[in-house]
Protein backbone atom coordinates (compact mmCIF):
# COMPACT_ATOMS: atom_id res chain seq x y z
CA UNK A 1 0.00 0.00 0.00
CA UNK A 2 2.86 2.40 0.78
CA UNK A 3 4.17 1.36 -2.28
CA UNK A 4 1.27 3.00 -4.29
CA UNK A 5 1.26 6.26 -2.47
CA UNK A 6 5.16 6.17 -3.37
CA UNK A 7 3.49 5.86 -7.48
CA UNK A 8 1.45 8.42 -6.22
CA UNK A 9 4.13 10.60 -4.79
CA UNK A 10 6.58 10.10 -8.07
CA UNK A 11 3.46 10.70 -10.72
CA UNK A 12 2.97 14.10 -9.07
CA UNK A 13 6.74 14.34 -9.31
CA UNK A 14 6.85 13.52 -12.85
CA UNK A 15 9.20 10.80 -12.45
CA UNK A 16 6.70 8.56 -13.87
CA UNK A 17 6.48 10.37 -16.76
CA UNK A 18 10.76 10.92 -17.37
CA UNK A 19 11.62 10.41 -20.88
CA UNK A 20 13.31 6.80 -20.60
CA UNK A 21 10.05 5.55 -18.86
CA UNK A 22 8.36 7.04 -22.27
CA UNK A 23 10.75 5.77 -24.49
CA UNK A 24 9.76 2.27 -23.19
CA UNK A 25 6.11 3.10 -24.32
CA UNK A 26 5.11 2.99 -20.55
CA UNK A 27 4.54 4.56 -17.45
CA UNK A 28 5.93 2.38 -14.73
CA UNK A 29 3.02 2.36 -11.97
CA UNK A 30 0.99 -0.52 -10.69
CA UNK A 31 -2.31 0.09 -11.86
CA UNK A 32 -4.17 -2.18 -8.94
CA UNK A 33 -2.35 -0.41 -6.03
CA UNK A 34 -3.26 3.14 -7.59
CA UNK A 35 -6.79 2.43 -8.13
CA UNK A 36 -7.18 1.92 -4.20
CA UNK A 37 -5.20 5.01 -3.68
CA UNK A 38 -7.34 7.01 -5.76
CA UNK A 39 -10.53 5.99 -4.91
CA UNK A 40 -9.70 6.51 -1.15
CA UNK A 41 -8.67 10.37 -2.08
CA UNK A 42 -11.87 10.40 -4.00
CA UNK A 43 -13.73 9.72 -1.32
CA UNK A 44 -12.20 11.75 0.93
CA UNK A 45 -12.90 14.50 -1.61
CA UNK A 46 -16.63 13.06 -2.12
CA UNK A 47 -17.15 13.49 2.27
CA UNK A 48 -15.82 17.20 2.30
CA UNK A 49 -18.21 17.93 -0.67
CA UNK A 50 -21.02 16.06 1.47
CA UNK A 51 -20.28 18.21 4.52
CA UNK A 52 -22.94 20.64 3.08
CA UNK A 53 -25.60 18.26 3.92
CA UNK A 54 -24.55 18.41 7.82
CA UNK A 55 -25.57 21.72 8.72
CA UNK A 56 -28.21 22.96 6.25
CA UNK A 57 -31.15 24.22 7.88
CA UNK A 58 -33.40 21.73 8.24
CA UNK A 59 -31.11 19.17 10.13
CA UNK A 60 -28.23 17.15 9.05
CA UNK A 61 -28.47 14.68 6.28
CA UNK A 62 -25.89 11.58 6.74
CA UNK A 63 -27.36 9.69 3.91
CA UNK A 64 -26.16 13.11 1.29
CA UNK A 65 -22.45 12.78 2.92
CA UNK A 66 -22.51 8.96 2.25
CA UNK A 67 -23.82 9.39 -1.46
CA UNK A 68 -21.04 12.11 -1.62
CA UNK A 69 -18.91 9.61 -0.96
CA UNK A 70 -19.77 6.78 -2.83
CA UNK A 71 -20.53 8.89 -6.09
CA UNK A 72 -17.46 11.05 -6.93
CA UNK A 73 -14.93 7.74 -6.75
CA UNK A 74 -17.84 6.50 -9.07
CA UNK A 75 -18.40 9.16 -11.04
CA UNK A 76 -14.48 8.69 -12.20
CA UNK A 77 -14.37 5.03 -12.21
CA UNK A 78 -17.49 5.10 -14.50
CA UNK A 79 -15.88 7.75 -17.08
CA UNK A 80 -13.18 5.79 -17.72
CA UNK A 81 -15.02 2.54 -18.01
CA UNK A 82 -17.09 4.45 -20.36
CA UNK A 83 -14.22 6.19 -22.69
CA UNK A 84 -11.68 3.65 -22.14
CA UNK A 85 -12.89 1.27 -24.89
CA UNK A 86 -13.10 3.59 -27.22
CA UNK A 87 -9.63 5.74 -26.29
CA UNK A 88 -7.86 2.49 -27.25
CA UNK A 89 -9.45 1.59 -30.46
CA UNK A 90 -8.99 5.04 -31.97
CA UNK A 91 -5.84 5.55 -30.14
CA UNK A 92 -4.72 1.91 -32.48
CA UNK A 93 -6.51 3.41 -35.63
CA UNK A 94 -4.33 6.42 -35.50
CA UNK A 95 -1.22 4.11 -34.91
CA UNK A 96 -0.19 5.03 -31.55
CA UNK A 97 2.55 2.61 -30.15
CA UNK A 98 0.73 2.38 -26.60
CA UNK A 99 -1.15 -0.85 -26.03
CA UNK A 100 -4.00 -1.11 -23.95
CA UNK A 101 -2.74 -1.60 -20.05
CA UNK A 102 -0.23 1.53 -21.34
CA UNK A 103 -3.03 3.58 -22.13
CA UNK A 104 -4.36 2.26 -18.92
CA UNK A 105 -1.44 3.23 -17.13
CA UNK A 106 -1.52 6.69 -18.84
CA UNK A 107 -5.27 7.83 -17.82
CA UNK A 108 -4.84 6.17 -14.39
CA UNK A 109 -1.57 8.36 -13.92
CA UNK A 110 -4.03 11.54 -14.96
CA UNK A 111 -6.55 10.82 -12.83
CA UNK A 112 -4.24 10.69 -9.80
CA UNK A 113 -3.08 14.38 -10.71
CA UNK A 114 -7.18 14.92 -11.12
CA UNK A 115 -7.99 13.26 -8.01
CA UNK A 116 -5.02 14.39 -5.50
CA UNK A 117 -5.52 18.36 -6.89
CA UNK A 118 -9.45 17.80 -5.85
CA UNK A 119 -8.57 16.00 -2.65
CA UNK A 120 -5.69 18.72 -1.71
CA UNK A 121 -8.39 21.57 -1.83
CA UNK A 122 -10.53 19.56 -0.07
CA UNK A 123 -10.08 20.88 3.33
CA UNK A 124 -11.05 23.99 1.35
CA UNK A 125 -14.11 22.66 0.27
CA UNK A 126 -14.78 21.60 3.43
CA UNK A 127 -14.60 24.41 5.79
CA UNK A 128 -17.07 26.41 2.90
CA UNK A 129 -19.23 23.15 3.42
CA UNK A 130 -19.85 23.73 6.71
CA UNK A 131 -19.55 27.87 6.81
CA UNK A 132 -22.13 28.60 4.24
CA UNK A 133 -25.78 28.00 3.92
CA UNK A 134 -25.86 29.34 0.07
CA UNK A 135 -26.31 26.37 -2.24
CA UNK A 136 -25.53 28.33 -4.92
CA UNK A 137 -21.99 29.27 -3.83
CA UNK A 138 -21.23 25.82 -3.01
CA UNK A 139 -22.23 24.40 -6.73
CA UNK A 140 -19.69 27.11 -8.18
CA UNK A 141 -16.90 26.37 -5.85
CA UNK A 142 -17.15 22.90 -6.86
CA UNK A 143 -17.54 23.18 -10.35
CA UNK A 144 -14.14 25.83 -10.09
CA UNK A 145 -12.23 23.11 -8.23
CA UNK A 146 -12.99 20.97 -10.31
CA UNK A 147 -12.28 22.77 -12.86
CA UNK A 148 -9.11 23.45 -11.65
CA UNK A 149 -8.18 19.99 -10.65
CA UNK A 150 -9.19 19.11 -14.39
CA UNK A 151 -7.04 21.09 -15.89
CA UNK A 152 -4.36 19.92 -14.56
CA UNK A 153 -4.82 16.45 -15.38
CA UNK A 154 -5.44 17.83 -18.84
CA UNK A 155 -2.15 19.33 -18.68
CA UNK A 156 -0.75 16.23 -17.70
CA UNK A 157 -1.80 14.25 -20.07
CA UNK A 158 -0.99 16.84 -22.83
CA UNK A 159 2.86 17.33 -21.40
CA UNK A 160 3.03 13.90 -21.33
CA UNK A 161 1.57 13.39 -24.99
CA UNK A 162 4.07 16.41 -26.15
CA UNK A 163 7.22 14.56 -24.82
CA UNK A 164 6.34 11.20 -26.47
CA UNK A 165 6.07 12.54 -29.72
CA UNK A 166 9.05 14.66 -29.34
CA UNK A 167 11.07 11.32 -28.40
CA UNK A 168 8.85 9.95 -31.40
CA UNK A 169 9.80 12.49 -33.74
CA UNK A 170 13.57 12.82 -32.51
CA UNK A 171 13.72 8.58 -33.43
CA UNK A 172 12.26 9.55 -36.66
CA UNK A 173 14.85 12.11 -37.45
CA UNK A 174 17.55 9.95 -35.86
CA UNK A 175 15.95 6.57 -38.70
CA UNK A 176 16.32 9.47 -41.50
CA UNK A 177 19.57 10.80 -41.26
CA UNK A 178 20.85 7.36 -40.48
CA UNK A 179 19.38 6.17 -43.76
CA UNK A 180 20.60 9.19 -45.69
CA UNK A 181 24.31 8.02 -44.45
CA UNK A 182 23.82 4.78 -45.63
CA UNK A 183 22.83 6.02 -48.95
CA UNK A 184 25.54 8.26 -49.02
CA UNK A 185 28.36 5.88 -48.13
CA UNK A 186 26.98 3.43 -50.90
CA UNK B 1 11.15 38.72 26.96
CA UNK B 2 14.57 39.32 25.49
CA UNK B 3 14.16 36.08 23.18
CA UNK B 4 10.96 36.88 22.10
CA UNK B 5 12.05 40.71 20.72
CA UNK B 6 15.09 38.72 19.20
CA UNK B 7 13.27 36.10 17.49
CA UNK B 8 10.83 38.81 16.52
CA UNK B 9 13.88 41.13 15.18
CA UNK B 10 15.03 37.71 13.30
CA UNK B 11 11.53 37.63 11.68
CA UNK B 12 11.51 41.24 11.06
CA UNK B 13 14.64 41.44 9.16
CA UNK B 14 14.04 38.35 7.12
CA UNK B 15 16.54 36.05 9.30
CA UNK B 16 15.71 32.56 9.80
CA UNK B 17 14.20 32.18 13.35
CA UNK B 18 13.53 28.64 14.95
CA UNK B 19 9.96 30.11 16.74
CA UNK B 20 7.87 31.59 14.13
CA UNK B 21 4.52 29.84 15.30
CA UNK B 22 5.01 30.94 18.52
CA UNK B 23 5.22 34.66 17.62
CA UNK B 24 1.97 34.15 15.48
CA UNK B 25 0.11 32.48 18.58
CA UNK B 26 1.46 35.36 21.30
CA UNK B 27 1.20 38.15 19.04
CA UNK B 28 -2.03 37.30 17.37
CA UNK B 29 -3.84 36.74 20.92
CA UNK B 30 -2.23 39.95 21.89
CA UNK B 31 -3.72 42.12 19.09
CA UNK B 32 -7.15 40.29 19.84
CA UNK B 33 -7.40 40.89 22.87
CA UNK B 34 -7.22 44.76 22.30
CA UNK B 35 -9.77 44.66 18.96
CA UNK B 36 -12.17 42.68 21.64
CA UNK B 37 -11.81 45.38 24.33
CA UNK B 38 -13.92 48.33 22.86
CA UNK B 39 -16.42 47.99 25.94
CA UNK B 40 -13.70 47.52 28.41
CA UNK B 41 -13.24 44.62 30.54
CA UNK B 42 -16.50 45.18 32.89
CA UNK B 43 -18.72 42.12 34.04
CA UNK B 44 -19.09 39.46 30.77
CA UNK B 45 -17.01 42.19 28.38
CA UNK B 46 -14.06 40.36 29.54
CA UNK B 47 -15.41 37.22 28.05
CA UNK B 48 -15.47 39.44 24.56
CA UNK B 49 -11.72 39.92 25.36
CA UNK B 50 -10.80 36.38 25.71
CA UNK B 51 -12.48 35.66 22.71
CA UNK B 52 -11.26 37.87 20.33
CA UNK B 53 -7.34 37.29 21.74
CA UNK B 54 -8.28 33.31 20.99
CA UNK B 55 -9.61 33.91 17.37
CA UNK B 56 -7.20 36.00 15.91
CA UNK B 57 -3.80 33.17 16.13
CA UNK B 58 -7.10 30.78 14.83
CA UNK B 59 -7.68 32.80 11.72
CA UNK B 60 -4.22 33.30 10.80
CA UNK B 61 -3.26 29.46 12.00
CA UNK B 62 -5.94 27.62 10.45
CA UNK B 63 -5.86 29.58 7.17
CA UNK B 64 -2.47 28.34 6.87
CA UNK B 65 -3.55 24.86 7.94
CA UNK B 66 -6.47 24.57 5.32
CA UNK B 67 -4.52 26.19 2.25
CA UNK B 68 -1.57 24.24 3.11
CA UNK B 69 -2.69 20.86 1.82
CA UNK B 70 -3.26 22.12 -1.84
CA UNK B 71 -0.36 24.27 -1.63
CA UNK B 72 1.88 21.53 -1.20
CA UNK B 73 0.40 19.29 -3.98
CA UNK B 74 0.55 22.46 -5.93
CA UNK B 75 4.56 22.13 -5.48
CA UNK B 76 5.06 18.79 -6.35
CA UNK B 77 3.42 19.24 -9.67
CA UNK B 78 4.89 22.22 -10.53
CA UNK B 79 8.51 20.26 -9.65
CA UNK B 80 9.24 22.37 -6.90
CA UNK B 81 8.80 20.24 -4.15
CA UNK B 82 12.32 19.88 -3.12
CA UNK B 83 12.03 23.64 -2.56
CA UNK B 84 9.07 23.30 -0.42
CA UNK B 85 10.27 23.15 3.36
CA UNK B 86 12.01 27.02 2.18
CA UNK B 87 9.24 27.76 0.95
CA UNK B 88 7.10 27.31 3.92
CA UNK B 89 9.21 29.42 6.40
CA UNK B 90 8.88 32.11 4.04
CA UNK B 91 4.90 31.85 4.54
CA UNK B 92 5.19 31.71 8.43
CA UNK B 93 7.84 34.01 8.64
CA UNK B 94 5.25 36.14 6.92
CA UNK B 95 2.68 34.88 9.32
CA UNK B 96 5.11 36.00 11.79
CA UNK B 97 5.49 39.36 10.23
CA UNK B 98 1.75 39.86 9.89
CA UNK B 99 0.99 39.38 13.60
CA UNK B 100 4.04 41.16 14.54
CA UNK B 101 2.72 44.58 12.25
CA UNK B 102 -0.68 44.05 14.04
CA UNK B 103 0.73 44.29 17.61
CA UNK B 104 2.79 47.45 16.77
CA UNK B 105 -0.26 48.88 15.79
CA UNK B 106 -2.07 48.13 18.82
CA UNK B 107 -1.67 51.05 20.41
CA UNK B 108 -3.32 52.97 17.60
CA UNK B 109 -6.27 51.05 18.10
CA UNK B 110 -6.21 51.31 22.04
CA UNK B 111 -6.39 55.19 21.18
CA UNK B 112 -9.06 54.93 18.55
CA UNK B 113 -11.25 52.74 21.07
CA UNK B 114 -10.37 55.74 24.07
CA UNK B 115 -11.38 58.24 21.71
CA UNK B 116 -14.21 56.57 19.73
CA UNK B 117 -16.79 54.80 21.05
CA UNK B 118 -18.39 54.09 17.14
CA UNK B 119 -18.63 50.57 16.14
CA UNK B 120 -18.95 51.19 12.86
CA UNK B 121 -15.74 53.36 12.74
CA UNK B 122 -13.99 50.54 14.83
CA UNK B 123 -14.81 47.93 12.36
CA UNK B 124 -13.37 50.36 9.49
CA UNK B 125 -10.63 51.08 11.50
CA UNK B 126 -9.42 47.69 12.33
CA UNK B 127 -10.27 46.12 8.88
CA UNK B 128 -7.55 49.28 7.87
CA UNK B 129 -4.72 47.74 10.39
CA UNK B 130 -5.51 44.25 8.97
CA UNK B 131 -5.21 45.46 5.23
CA UNK B 132 -1.62 47.65 6.01
CA UNK B 133 -0.58 44.08 8.31
CA UNK B 134 -1.63 42.24 5.42
CA UNK B 135 0.23 44.58 2.71
CA UNK B 136 3.10 44.14 4.80
CA UNK B 137 3.43 40.65 5.73
CA UNK B 138 3.03 39.98 1.77
CA UNK B 139 6.18 41.93 1.65
CA UNK B 140 7.98 40.18 3.20
CA UNK B 141 6.72 37.08 1.13
CA UNK B 142 8.39 38.59 -1.45
CA UNK B 143 11.22 39.01 0.25
CA UNK B 144 11.63 35.41 1.47
CA UNK B 145 10.79 33.79 -1.97
CA UNK B 146 13.19 36.09 -3.96
CA UNK B 147 15.87 33.30 -3.58
CA UNK B 148 13.53 30.70 -4.83
CA UNK B 149 12.48 32.82 -7.74
CA UNK B 150 16.06 33.31 -8.67
CA UNK B 151 16.68 29.41 -8.03
CA UNK B 152 13.03 28.71 -10.61
CA UNK B 153 10.62 31.09 -11.90
CA UNK B 154 7.64 28.76 -11.34
CA UNK B 155 7.99 29.89 -7.71
CA UNK B 156 6.81 33.11 -9.13
CA UNK B 157 3.35 31.60 -9.90
CA UNK B 158 3.40 29.59 -7.02
CA UNK B 159 3.33 32.71 -4.68
CA UNK B 160 0.69 34.67 -6.63
CA UNK B 161 -1.83 31.17 -6.40
CA UNK B 162 -0.75 31.39 -2.78
CA UNK B 163 -1.82 34.71 -2.37
CA UNK B 164 -4.82 33.99 -4.09
CA UNK B 165 -5.81 31.04 -2.04
CA UNK B 166 -5.00 32.24 1.56
CA UNK B 167 -7.04 35.51 0.76
CA UNK B 168 -9.96 33.27 -0.54
CA UNK B 169 -10.19 31.19 2.60
CA UNK B 170 -9.01 33.96 5.63
CA UNK B 171 -11.96 35.93 4.07
CA UNK B 172 -14.47 33.21 4.71
CA UNK B 173 -13.39 32.32 8.13
CA UNK B 174 -12.88 35.50 8.84
CA UNK B 175 -16.44 36.36 8.21
CA UNK B 176 -17.06 33.09 9.88
CA UNK B 177 -15.33 33.67 13.20
CA UNK B 178 -17.27 36.96 13.65
CA UNK B 179 -17.36 38.86 16.17
CA UNK B 180 -13.82 40.12 16.87
CA UNK B 181 -14.63 43.58 17.98
CA UNK B 182 -18.13 42.45 19.51
CA UNK B 183 -21.28 45.18 19.50
CA UNK B 184 -21.02 47.12 22.54
CA UNK B 185 -24.69 46.94 23.89
CA UNK B 186 -25.10 43.58 22.48
CA UNK B 187 -24.79 40.27 24.53
CA UNK B 188 -20.91 38.34 24.70
CA UNK B 189 -21.50 35.64 21.81
CA UNK B 190 -18.95 33.65 20.64
CA UNK B 191 -19.98 33.05 17.30
CA UNK B 192 -22.69 35.18 15.07
CA UNK B 193 -25.99 33.51 15.56
CA UNK B 194 -28.33 32.36 12.97
CA UNK B 195 -28.00 30.68 9.62
CA UNK B 196 -23.68 30.68 8.29
CA UNK B 197 -23.80 33.05 5.79
CA UNK B 198 -21.02 33.02 3.00
CA UNK B 199 -18.62 36.57 2.69
CA UNK B 200 -18.51 36.18 -0.86
CA UNK B 201 -22.43 36.09 -1.02
CA UNK B 202 -22.97 38.83 1.23
CA UNK B 203 -20.30 41.06 -0.77
CA UNK B 204 -22.33 40.35 -4.02
CA UNK B 205 -25.54 40.49 -2.41
CA UNK B 206 -23.94 44.36 -1.27
CA UNK B 207 -22.72 45.25 -4.34
CA UNK B 208 -25.82 44.01 -6.24
CA UNK B 209 -28.16 46.14 -3.94
CA UNK B 210 -25.82 49.37 -4.71
CA UNK B 211 -26.41 48.83 -8.63
CA UNK B 212 -29.49 47.84 -8.78
CA UNK B 213 -30.68 51.12 -6.24
CA UNK B 214 -28.56 53.46 -8.03
CA UNK B 215 -28.97 52.55 -11.91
Amino acid sequence: MIQSWRDLDRILRGEATRLPNLRRGTIEVRVGGLAVVLVVLAMIYGACMGCFALFKPGGADYWQVVASVVKVPALFGLTLAVTLPSLYVFNALVGSRLSLTSVVRLLAAGLAIIVAVLASLGPIVAFFSVSTTNYPFMVLLNVVVFAAAGSMGMMFLLQTRRLGNSWAMRRMLRRRVRSSRSRIRF
Amino acid sequence: MNRMFRHADAVLRGRATGRPWGLVVVCGLAYGAVMGSISGLDGDRGWQVAFSAIKVPLLLLATLVLSLPSYFVANTLLGVRADFSEALRAIVASQAGLALILVSLAPMTMVWYATSADYGSAILFNATMFAVASVGAQAMLWRGYRPLIARNPRHRLLLRAWIVIYAFVGIQLGWTLRPFIGVPDSPVTLFRGGPQENAYVVIVRLVAGVILRRP
